[in-house]
């Protein structure tokens, strides 16, 4: 065959490993890039498990079911029969603050919601979406324990998501308690999604 | 139009927030979007919990609506504070549980956005207090009250009390008020009065151009208590014989066993031959007369009927349409007293049955003093006595009102009128039952109530509740008063209030033979007969803001948005019409052009325009549809109608009403059923197949439907329901034309000559759900229990699962319909509101099936039959619908999915629906 | 020897960088104009949300399906040619058109492509079809077709780039040593993959293509069996029928040749390549179009013949009705029936003028039996009550229209700037002889 109409070589000798080395880094880029979200997904950084939130009150955990041994239904009062466990109002927290710390510092956004009636704005930390219906009445009655999703609360500072709460979350348990995978009451769609 | 329906759809901006956000945030972005992140959202408790709140559980209360003065009660679902949700309480006699479409859709109003928000004066924002500082020191002059009929004791009282400080002239307006019937007992019984029908006990019910079971006061009640007589399966006098004489087919006239198209002019003749039949004194003349008018088909036809209520001597019952000129009313009493029929007549619940002063007296007044228009709009309904120019004249005008409409511009003042359930309230039912109206939130912004209004006028310092309490304490009725309070509260009825039956006999004499023949004499020539009547969602106009009455299918048309001329095949092509052409029809004072729309079963000599269409006045109603008030002043007109050339296009949810050869509808007469039960077994259970049918799919609890289309009416009260309950969202008229319409239950129907069946279509949750396996990302699913479910937040919106429903009953969010506005306070938490681009359809209300069963877990017992009712089972006036478990006994629902009538639609594709249905049974005379 | 091929090097080269003239750039123009239509079309559907097409209760699926399966149809006679008359050996007409087939597939594909996603309610998700470990613990639904047609569409759009690529290694390497300028050698010596035409790469290269042939020839069949699955698995009247696949794989070779030859023709006129693409060529794709016609006129009767022999109410008030689509019915019969009929002259498939007309017609009638497959039974399935019509809105035609200008776009720049003609073949073509 004919060759080049001028001699001068198009390509250094190393083209080619380099050439290479370029095709193979764009496969494996395309394919890290295809990976990397399905494992970011499945961190803290997405969920923000396991990152505590500041609280317009320092309430402590620890403190009041630990050491005073508060049961958690006293203050989450519905959480054995309504889909709502129950934040506790402000009168319910002066029920015991009124004589007990009635002047700390750490109550006094309490004393002041109190006397303002205003009430306390609570940063949320388990949520849902608004096409997930969980009822905490039946999980309690189903023997299901509040540490199993919400973790060891009563060894919490401030109360951090112990659990990503992804539907796999809820499906590990949901299909755990049957053999196959094939769809039960516990794993139809309308279980959850309505 | 177009664009006040996007003011109230604020789509756009949502979608492309929506939109952007996600297509600018990559795969990982969406994952993550799965998550709620701690500290995303807020809890906020109460400061002192409501004793009788618990958050995410649904609160009842009783309340009451008033329509044209007569009391619905109503149970009132409340989430948290927020009413969400309206029910017919069984204890009220005007409901007795059931629902009719407006009553279900009036939840909306409380949070439309369109309502007037604040008081004005002379065009300037005001403040309640400030107008009622002028209310109670109006000067001692004349005093003009226009309002639609009042039932209530408190108002009653209070207008008295008013009439002592004022030279007060009520106006009682309502252009669908029940005048003519007081009139016509009046010409026959001496004075005005109600009859209280029962129709449990009538074997045979003669409807003359009375849509009893769709419009008028006691719609549902008698309703629930006819179909109580259509029970093919049961004994001999199990089923009673409903004849109907119409111009247009009505929710009546569809359940009819002999029906008769005539123009509702004819009636009078109609009736009349019916009397001379059954022996009523008449001079003989007025039979010839009615004789010679009436067609041959038509004399016949009242020969039979006459013969049919002979036979059934005492136990019949016959109605004359409220718009009927009295004379009809007075004849059909002689006729039920010549047959000695169980006549109930009362004193009416309305103050003034024959109101004292009319409409037109105000406007020829020379110097009116102060006018007030309460709760309506004399301006749009009655334009022919151009009220501006009064109002103008009036040292004081005020307008209270939901909405600003077209008498709020012409008067100084206007207030927003409180909705029903912002206020006290205590109307009368039609038998004059009381109920106590009580607030189930408090208003968003400055209100009053007429009671407010005119406690101010009447110089009263005392606030509604007060009113209305010391109202009923003062009715000797009630001796340990508290208990009786409360349980009045609890129960939504005053025990014991409803009037006592008068012993009276009605008496032919000779004003009622004058009237009659007058009547009699024939029409003008060459003008055709144009029969205005009610909307039967917009009633007269007054619900036309309302999106889901404006979107609910006319029960027979299935047009939405508007109103059309509705018209015989016959008459169209005599007028070289077909649909949607646009015709000009010219009344003794004014003309209309508005499409024609054809419809079978329509008589030949009749036009029939609805009202309520066509208002100047709020958002969505403005331009919607046709005015026709300005025809005449009454509701039956002689007109002449003429092509007017050009189109409108009618949106229509269905277009094509006949079965086409398919066995989908079928009816029999229950002679032909006698004959042979088993007639439509071989529309239902397996099919020959190879693959296994069923069978053990399916274990434990087993959720079905089952609809008799016997008693259906298409009265679509189910539709309203089902909308109200599941967040289903309005797409306005443009979208339906193209065949978007949201509705989850839809009543098909189908009529070839004289043969008609209103078929309840939604989900039929079949066994072998053909959606189920096409959806490529299962996000419609089969669940144990055997619901098809419909889970959203998978969807992707491929629409293969709309494509293969042989029942179309799929629905797809095409634009981002859902609300942000103030409407999204009545949505329901239990329902996930769906956005843009995901299919939705029915689910049985799986979310009262679920909530029934964590009750149920809850209280360790197992879930009970006639635990869950659907919305759409709730609000049936009829109980044509009815669900529950495959295996329960001795319920409704079981009695009926026994039933031998059972058939299954398109049962030969092999879906083996959850919905089922009963063939539709009629019991026309023989030889009729 | 040497000189045939030199002249054929300079013919087909020679020629594709002289005539990048004004009619290039007009064409180019027109095309990159609907293009923009196209981008507009799409974006506003984006924003907006699907309702801006005509899509509605009962016709949920209509224009974007449509296109969707006629340009994948036009995909098919591309692999077709180059990887199925290449095991069969027809070397001699298949060849100089085989590079313009395999390129026609390529962009039809990428036409194609875009519609299954953007008809998505929520596009975004359109990843949800393909099974991958997500954190909701659900795959896609495998009895569902639509999977299967992702996963049938992208692995025929994959093996037929490698295919098309592998091809013009050689070509690209001799537009590499015959570059003008240092920027050209560069551009085409990094494509070319530093092709050196020794006889090791050469064997490899042999054996690749062949190998490539013979995994590409059975998509030809799958893909279209495939997508007709979407229909077949249907409960719809006119869907729901096993006559589907072949049915479909035959109307889409026969759409896939009336392209190639409404591309072809203009295509040797513009570069003189009548010798190259001679007469002969040209013929033997109208015969294909010919057997593959009639085959689809077979499939009109069998369905019609189903709709009677069944007895099936619904089929066959389908079939034998009238409908708002029959207009568009007959239609089709006269485009995808009749008009083909005249190719039994010879000298109606050596004239131009009636081949062009024919294949544009065939392409038309196509387009319709798709719209009256997919829209007619949506429009007249089981209940009369939920009977609607269709109408399409002024984006579902931008849409349309767009593809073609996307398509045309793409196809010009190839033209422009890659050997369409296979030189390398057909010089081994000259060897052999």
């Amino acid at each position: 065959m004919r060759c080049s109409p001028n001699p001068v070589a198009l390509f250094t000798p190393t083209a080619s490993a380099v050439y290479r080395g370029v095709v193979i880094g764009a496969v494996v880029a395309v394919g890290a890039a295809l990976c990397a979200p399905m494992i970011y997904i499945r961190t803290g950084y997405a969920s923000g498990e396991g990152d505590p939130v500041e609280q317009p009150i320092e309430f402590d955990h620890r403190h009041h079911v630990r050491d005073d041994g508060i049961d958690c239904v006293y203050c989450h009062s519905t959480v054995e029969t309504e889909a709502y466990a129950g934040i506790p109002s402000t009168e319910r927290c002066m029920g015991c603050h009124g004589q007990v710390w009635p002047d700390s510092p750490e109550t006094a956004p309490l004393r002041a919601s109190w006397e303002t009636h205003t009430p306390i704005r609570w940063k949320r930390i388990n949520a849902l979406p608004d096409y997930v219906y969980f009822h905490h009445g039946v999980h309690v009655q189903a023997g299901v324990a509040c540490a199993s999703c919400h973790g060891d609360v009563r060894n919490m500072a401030r109360v951090s998501k112990a659990h990503d709460l992804s539907m796999k979350f809820c499906l590990d348990c949901h299909r755990s308690t049957q053999d196959s995978r094939a769809i039960t009451h516990l794993t139809t769609c309308t279980t959850c999604h309505r | 139009m177009k664009g006040d329906l996007h003011s109230l759809v604020p789509r756009v901006e949502v979608t492309r927030r929506a939109a952007l956000k996600l297509l600018a945030t990559g795969v990982a972005a969406l994952e993550t979007g799965c998550f709620e992140r701690p500290g995303d959202r807020e809890i906020v408790p109460y400061v002192q919990e409501p004793p009788e709140l618990r958050p995410g559980v649904t609160t009842r209360y009783t309340g009451v609506l008033s329509l044209d003065g007569f009391g619905y009660g109503v149970i009132v679902d409340t989430h948290d504070g927020r009413p969400t949700k309206l029910d017919g309480n069984p204890a009220h006699p005007a409901t007795l549980g059931g629902s009719l479409p407006w009553l279900q859709a009036r939840i909306l109003d409380l949070y439309d956005p369109q309502r007037s928000r604040e008081p004005t004066m002379l065009g300037q924002p005001a403040s309640w207090a400030a107008i009622a500082a002028q209310l109670r020191a109006l000067p001692r002059g004349p005093l003009w009250i226009v309002m639609p009929p009042q039932t209530s004791p408190t108002i009653a009282a209070l207008l008295a009390r008013i009439a002592a400080r004022h030279d007060l002239r009520v106006v009682t307006h309502a252009p669908l008020a029940r005048t003519a019937v007081y009139r016509g007992h009046e010409l026959v019984y001496g004075r005005p009065l109600e009859q209280q029908l029962d129709l449990a006990r009538a074997d045979v019910v003669v409807a003359l151009d009375a849509d009893l079971l769709g419009t008028g006061p006691m719609a549902a009640a008698w309703s629930r208590a006819f179909a109580s007589r259509r029970k093919p399966e049961g004994g001999p006098r199990s089923m009673n014989r409903l004849w109907v004489a119409e111009p247009m087919q009505t929710p009546t006239g569809t359940l009819a066993d002999e029906r008769l198209p005539i123009a509702a002019g004819e009636i009078a003749a109609l009736a009349t031959l019916i009397a001379a039949e059954v022996g009523v004194a008449l001079p003989a003349s007025l039979g010839q007369t009615a004789q010679a008018r009436l067609g041959e088909r038509a004399a016949s036809w009242a020969r039979h009927v006459a013969a049919d209520l002979v036979a059934h001597r005492g136990a019949s019952a016959i109605i004359a349409g409220d718009r009927q000129p009295p004379v009809v009313h007075a004849l059909a009493r002689m006729i039920d007293h010549a047959l000695g029929n169980p006549v109930v007549m009362t004193t009416p619940a309305v103050l003034d049955p024959l109101p004292t002063h009319g409409l037109d007296e105000l406007a020829s007044a020379a110097n009116p003093g102060a006018v007030l228009v309460l709760d309506c709009d004399p301006l749009y309904t009655a334009p022919h006595l151009h009220l501006a120019g009064v109002l103008a004249r009036s040292t004081f005008s005020l307008h209270a009102g939901l909405y600003a409409n077209a008498t709020t511009a012409a008067c100084r003042g206007h207030i927003p009128l409180a909705h029903d359930l912002e206020t006290w309230t205590d109307p009368r039912a039609l038998d004059g039952t009381l109920a106590i109206g009580q607030p189930t939130i408090r208003p968003r912004f400055e209100v009053a109530s007429i009671i407010d209004v005119l406690a101010e006028l009447a110089g009263v310092t005392l606030d509604a509740r007060t009113l209305v309490h010391d109202q009923l304490r003062g009715q000797a009725a009630l001796d340990v008063f508290d208990t009786a309070w409360t349980t009045a509260l609890r129960t939504g009825v005053v025990a014991g209030s409803a009037f006592r039956a008068e012993t009276i006999t009605p008496t032919w004499r000779s004003p009622a033979t004058d009237a009659l023949a007058a009547l009699l004499a024939p029409p003008p020539a060459n003008t055709v007969e144009v029969a205005l009547a009610p909307s039967p969602a917009l009633h007269d106009g007054r619900f036309a803001p309302n999106a889901w009455l404006q979107e609910l299918p006319h029960p027979i048309t299935k047009q939405t948005w508007g109103n059309a001329a509705l018209m015989s095949r016959a008459t169209a092509s005599a007028l070289g019409v077909s649909n949607e052409d646009l015709v000009r029809v010219r009344g003794p004072v004014g003309e209309a052009v508005l499409p024609a729309l054809i419809v079978e079963g329509a008589d030949d000599h009749a036009v029939t325009i609805e009202l309520g269409h066509g208002q100047h006045g709020p958002a969505i109603a403005a331009g919607i549809g046709t005015d026709v008030y300005g025809l005449g002043d009454a509701m039956i007109l002689r007109a002449t109608v003429s092509k007017a050339g050009g189109t409108r296009v009618v949106p229509r949810t269905q277009i094509y009403m006949a079965e086409h050869g398919r066995e989908i509808a079928p009816l029999v007469t229950l002679a032909a059923y006698q004959r042979d039960p088993k007639l439509a077994a071989h529309l239902r259970g397996d099919q020959a197949s190879l693959l296994p049918q069923g069978g053990d799919r399916f274990k434990g609890v087993q959720w079905g439907m089952t609809i008799d289309t016997s008693i259906c009416s298409g009265c679509s009260a189910c539709m309203v329901a089902c909308q109200a309950e599941n967040n289903v969202p309005t797409v306005g008229p443009e979208d339906v034309a193209k065949g978007r319409a949201m509705h989850w239950i839809r009543i098909d129907r189908y009529i070839e000559e004289e043969r008609v069946v209103n078929e309840p279509m939604l989900c039929q949750h079949c066994e072998n759900a053909p959606c189920e396996y096409v959806c490529p990302v299962n996000a419609t699913d089969h669940s144990p229990d055997g619901l098809n479910e419909q889970v959203y937040n998978r969807c992707v919106g491929t629409r293969f699962c709309a494509n293969n429903c042989p029942y179309k009953v799929r629905r797809f969010n095409w634009f981002a319909y859902e609300h942000e506005d103030s409407r999204s306070l009545q949505y329901n938490p239990d329902v996930t509101v769906r956005s843009r681009g995901v299919m939705e359809k029915c689910t049985y209300c799986v979310q009262r099936i679920r909530g029934a069963e964590h009750r149920a877990i809850v209280d360790h017992r197992a879930i009970q039959p006639g635990e869950v009712v659907t919305a759409c089972q709730a609000a049936c006036p009829t109980g044509a619908i009815q669900f529950g478990m495959l295996d329960e006994h001795d319920t409704a629902f079981a009695t009926m999915r026994a039933s031998r009538r059972r058939f299954e639609a398109l049962h030969d594709l092999g879906t083996r629906p959850r919905t089922q249905y009963l063939v539709k049974v009629t019991n026309p005379k023989e030889g009729a | 020897m040497s000189e045939k091929l030199r002249d054929l090097h300079d013919d087909v080269f020679g020629r594709m960088r002289a005539r990048g003239g004004r009619q290039w750039r007009i064409a180019f123009g027109v095309c990159g104009l609907f293009t923009l239509l196209l981008v507009g079309s799409l974006s506003w559907t984006i924003y907006k949300g699907i309702g801006v097409w005509g899509t509605n209760m009962p016709a949920a699926w209509a224009f974007a399906i449509i296109n969707f399966v006629w340009w994948i149809g036009i995909g098919h006679a591309g692999t077709f040619i180059s990887a199925i008359l290449y095991l069969l050996e027809q070397n001699s007409w298949r060849n100089p058109i085989s590079r313009l087939t395999e390129t026609m597939t390529i962009f039809a594909v990428v036409q194609a492509g875009l519609f299954p996603i953007f008809h998505l309610g929520r596009p975004w998700f359109a990843y949800w079809l393909f099974p991958y470990p997500d954190i909701m613990g659900v795959w896609p639904n495998v009895k569902s077709a639509l999977p299967w047609d992702a996963a049938a569409v992208s692995t025929y759009f994959t093996v037929s780039v490698l295919f098309w690529f592998t091809g013009l290694l050689p070509d690209l390497a001799s537009l590499r040593d015959h570059a003008p300028t240092r920027r050209q050698r560069i551009l085409y010596g990094l494509l070319a993959m530093g092709w050196r035409g020794d006889a090791r790469s050469w064997r490899h290269y042999k054996v690749t293509y062949l190998m490539l042939a013979s995994i590409a020839a059975p998509l030809v069949i799958s893909v279209h069996s495939v997508v007709s699955s979407d229909f077949a698995i249907g409960l719809t009247p006119g869907w729901h029928t096993t006559l589907q696949p072949p049915y479909f794989v035959a109307g889409a070779i026969f759409s896939g040749f009336a392209m190639v030859i409404v591309l072809a023709i203009p295509v040797r006129f513009f570069y003189r390549l009548e010798h190259v693409i001679t007469d002969r060529v040209l013929e033997n794709c109208a015969k294909l179009m010919l057997i593959t016609g009639c085959i689809v006129a077979y499939g009109y009767m069998m369905e019609h013949f189903g709709a009677y022999y069944t007895g099936d109410a619904d089929e066959r008030s389908l079939m034998f009705g009238f409908h708002p689509t029959s207009i568009a019915f007959w239609m089709m019969i006269s485009c995808n029936v009749l008009a083909p009929q005249v190719l039994w002259l010879r000298r109606a498939r050596r004239s131009k003028v009636v081949l062009l007309i024919v294949s544009l017609l065939v392409l038309l009638g196509m387009w319709l039996e798709r719209y009256v497959i997919v829209v007619q039974g949506l429009l007249r399935d089981q209940l009369p009550s939920a009977w609607g019509n269709y109408m399409p809105t002024i984006v579902d035609l931008g849409i349309l229209a767009g593809t073609l200008g996307f398509f045309g776009l793409l196809f010009l720049a190839f033209l422009r700037f890659m050997p369409f003609i296979p030189v390398s073949e057909l010089k081994e073509e000259a060897v052999l002889e």
